[in-house]
């Protein structure tokens, strides 16, 4: 992609390690989190945030008390108050969608600089009044004398307690009443997934993981989360918590399935976990970041996004690839490492299958070829979603981060970065070295 | 099996080719309900012949220790009786051998069962419609494994044709789920959905159809361990207690009467051999359940009744 001549790039990024909810950021919220992850990306570029056009945060669940938590974040971050900002929603895609959104905002001429962030606090998810609870405070707020007071109060009942849980409603689709699990699901028994295919991919996944941060690949995307407050205080993060460095096939075999017992193949071993974490790219054009002082990480060759079946979800995908890669003028044989978002093991072992099917290609993606081979050793290198988490709407802008520097740590000319979205939706986004 | 006499359809086809025989794995053995005559299986005279002759072959094999049952995929298993055959029988004593008959080849099924003091765990690996004599079979089995479907349909609907089950139905169903609930479906003659069949214990395990013969192979290896259901205590306070007996015969026959004005004899027949079935031997209850059915089945109302069915199958068939 360009913009006079001129091609969009990932300008500078980092992240914040990823926790699993509940752990190391359970006590923050989305517009802190982000903000300490953009406050970091300026300290280390030495851009100043006035420069930017406007600010695009991906959020899937802002707190209720910061609709718009992008703002929120630039604010808290010091960017001046007038560059505007704004929250952008696409389920698991979110990250992604602040940064294509920069991107075609660029090669529209709006501007040449923005801040791209994805973040998540899922440990902050609510527990939510249900219906009868919140008609019975309304009628207490409305009775007016003491004896309709009294009246009101007396409609109390048990079930008011039963609250209604913002997570699990989240991630279940309202059009098919499907939640996100179920579709990896009806994915595994679709393209014949067996339990142990899964368990063993996500084995590997904490395997790669552990060697990325041992051997500080991780370190080029990572700043440690280090809040202020006396030394040893709770919420210091150096690395990704999910990763478990002993994880072994026989372990994971013994889980349950979580989704369908008994006989199901999604267990929470071989699925992401649920997360929170932060990321940050700067957009801009090449030009403009050599003129900042700043060598790109990588160039946006193209993205696509795509719709799919929301049933069967975890195939977005393989649709958007199709797509990115169409617009590209690329083949899977030119990309040399892909960061396809690890939802459930089951999820990537299916795409894996369409990628290689010809069938599949045929039917659904219009080729008369198959996609191309997703090859185990080229997808996702470090790691993914099973061992790092996935904070769904920051995972997008860490996809584009992992696999924009994985063109220089694998020497390779193109990545992609891709993935499913609850709802049934694909993101891609194809990336190009540039070299220095 | 003699089928000498008995009525076979104009197609069928030679002996051997309706029931496959598979061995998978060591020690055990998949039969295979796949008769080239049908779009769906029927369990016609020619293929419970072959079933026969499986278990010729299956009762010589010491070797195998589990068989699976189950139909051409994991949503079609087979769709019962012969309802032509009924519709077509006008002698008694004719129509007391095709049930006798029926009933001797489940019978020789379940005494190869571990429940019925065999050496084989036999499982029923169904799914899709599981009508009437298909149920009654799965019911001869150790275990029932179903496939978790919306088009999963399982039950004993014989009361709407003018009869009652009469292959082991009203002996085997109050055995595994207890007297209550099995005069309820039998007089009802519901077909259950998959999680109702369940929770009801007409069924053991659901499945998803694309695991359905993987989990079968499990459990009838005892890979997977999972016991044939027991009444327990329940048998004997409900089921054999003549109290409790007393008051569901009661109970159901003015509910009967109440919804037939008396015009339909086969649920009353049906209250009988249920309510005897836990006190009675099972060969004494199976040897009741025929004599009493045969005289239904020649019943005009059973004619009628086989004549509606064709009709409203036509009906559907249109829409």
């Amino acid at each position: 992609m360009t913009s006079n001549g001129n091609r969009i790039v990932l300008a500078a990024g980092l992240r914040l390690p990823q926790a699993r909810a509940g752990i190391a950021y359970a006590g923050e919220d989305a517009g802190h989190l982000g903000a300490s992850c953009a406050r970091e990306l300026f300290a280390r570029t030495g851009i100043d945030p006035g420069q930017l056009s406007e600010v695009f945060v991906g959020c899937v669940g802002p707190p209720h008390d910061q609709a718009n938590v992008g703002r929120v974040i630039a604010l808290r971050a010091g960017v001046p108050r007038s560059v505007p900002a704004m929250t952008l929603g696409r389920n698991c895609a979110s990250g992604m969608q602040a940064v294509t959104s920069a991107a075609t905002a660029i090669k529209a001429g709006r501007g040449d600089l923005y801040l791209a962030l994805g973040v998540e606090v899922m440990s902050a998810y609510p527990l939510i009044f249900n219906r009868q609870a919140t008609q019975f405070f309304g009628r207490l707020a409305r009775a007016r004398s003491l004896g309709a007071k009294l009246g009101a109060a007396l409609s109390w009942r048990p079930s008011m307690l039963a609250p209604r849980i913002a997570i699990t409603e989240g991630l279940t689709d309202p059009t098919n009443g499907l939640i996100m699990g179920r579709t990896g699901e009806i994915l595994a028994r679709e393209f014949g997934i067996s339990r142990d295919d899964a368990d063993h991919y996500a084995t590997e996944s904490h395997r790669r993981a552990k060697v990325a941060r041992d051997s500080k690949r991780f370190a080029r995307e990572l700043v440690p989360h280090l809040p202020l407050g006396p030394a040893g205080k709770k919420g210091s993060l150096l690395a990704d918590d999910g990763i478990r460095d002993d994880q072994s096939v026989e372990a994971l075999g013994k889980m349950r399935p979580y989704f369908e017992k008994p006989d199901g193949v999604v267990t929470i071993g071989n699925a992401c976990g649920i997360s929170d974490g932060a990321a940050a790219l700067l957009v801009s054009t090449e030009a403009r970041a050599r003129e900042l002082g700043l060598t790109p990480l990588a160039a946006i060759r193209s993205y696509a996004w795509s719709g799919c079946d929301p049933a069967r979800m975890g195939l977005g995908p393989v649709y958007s690839s199709a797509k990115a890669l169409k617009d590209a003028g690329l083949e899977m044989s030119d990309i040399g490492a892909v960061e396809l978002n690890e939802a459930f093991a089951a999820q990537v072992l299916a795409c894996r299958k369409a990628f290689a099917s010809e069938d599949f290609a045929r039917k659904e993606l219009g080729r008369e070829r198959a996609l191309g081979a997703l090859e185990h050793s080229k997808t996702n290198i470090n790691g993914g979603a099973i061992a790092l988490g996935h904070p769904v709407g920051a995972t997008g802008a860490r996809l584009c981060l992992t696999a924009a520097h994985e063109l220089e740590a694998s020497d390779i000319e193109f990545s992609l970065a891709t993935l499913c979205i609850g709802g049934g939706q694909g993101g891609a986004v194809i990336l190009e070295r540039i070299s220095a | 099996m003699d089928i000498e006499g008995l009525p076979l359809p104009e197609n069928a086809p030679e002996p051997g080719s309706c029931v496959r025989m598979h061995r998978p794995e060591g020690g055990l053995v998949e039969l295979i309900l796949d008769p080239p005559h049908r779009s769906m299986a029927v369990l016609d005279v020619p293929l419970l012949r072959d079933f026969d002759q499986c278990l010729d072959e299956i009762e010589k094999d010491s070797s195998l220790r589990g068989l699976v049952i189950t139909g051409r995929d994991p949503l079609s298993f087979a769709v019962g009786a012969d309802i032509d055959a009924i519709g077509g029988v006008t002698d008694v004593d004719l129509a007391r051998r095709m049930v006798r008959s029926g009933q001797a080849v489940f019978q020789r099924l379940h005494l190869l069962s571990r429940s019925g003091g065999g050496r084989l765990k036999i499982v029923a690996a169904v799914g899709g419609p599981v009508p009437g004599g298909a149920c009654e079979l799965a019911l001869a089995c150790d275990l029932i494994l179903l496939s978790d479907h919306d088009k999963s349909r399982i039950g004993l609907p014989e009361v709407k044709l003018g009869i009652y089950p009469g292959w082991g139905g009203t002996q085997r169903l109050p055995r595994r789920i207890g007297l209550p609930a099995a005069m309820g479906a039998i007089l009802s003659g519901r077909l259950y959905a998959a999680r109702q069949a369940k929770k009801l214990g007409l069924v053991d395990r659901l499945t998803p159809p694309e695991y359905l013969l993987r989990i079968a192979r499990n459990l009838a290896t005892g890979r997977e361990r999972l016991e044939p259901p027991t009444r327990g205590w329940r048998s004997f306070v409900i089921d054999r207690n003549p109290a409790a007996k007393a008051l569901i015969a009661k109970q159901s026959h003015k509910q009967v009467m109440a919804q037939t004005k008396g015009h339909y004899p086969a649920p009353l027949k049906a209250i009988e051999m249920v309510i005897a079935a836990c006190s009675t031997p099972l060969e004494t209850g199976l040897e009741a359940e025929a004599r009493h059915v045969a005289p239904l089945i020649v019943n005009s109302v059973t004619k009628s009744l086989v004549g509606l069915f064709h009709r409203s199958e036509e009906a559907k068939a249109l829409a």
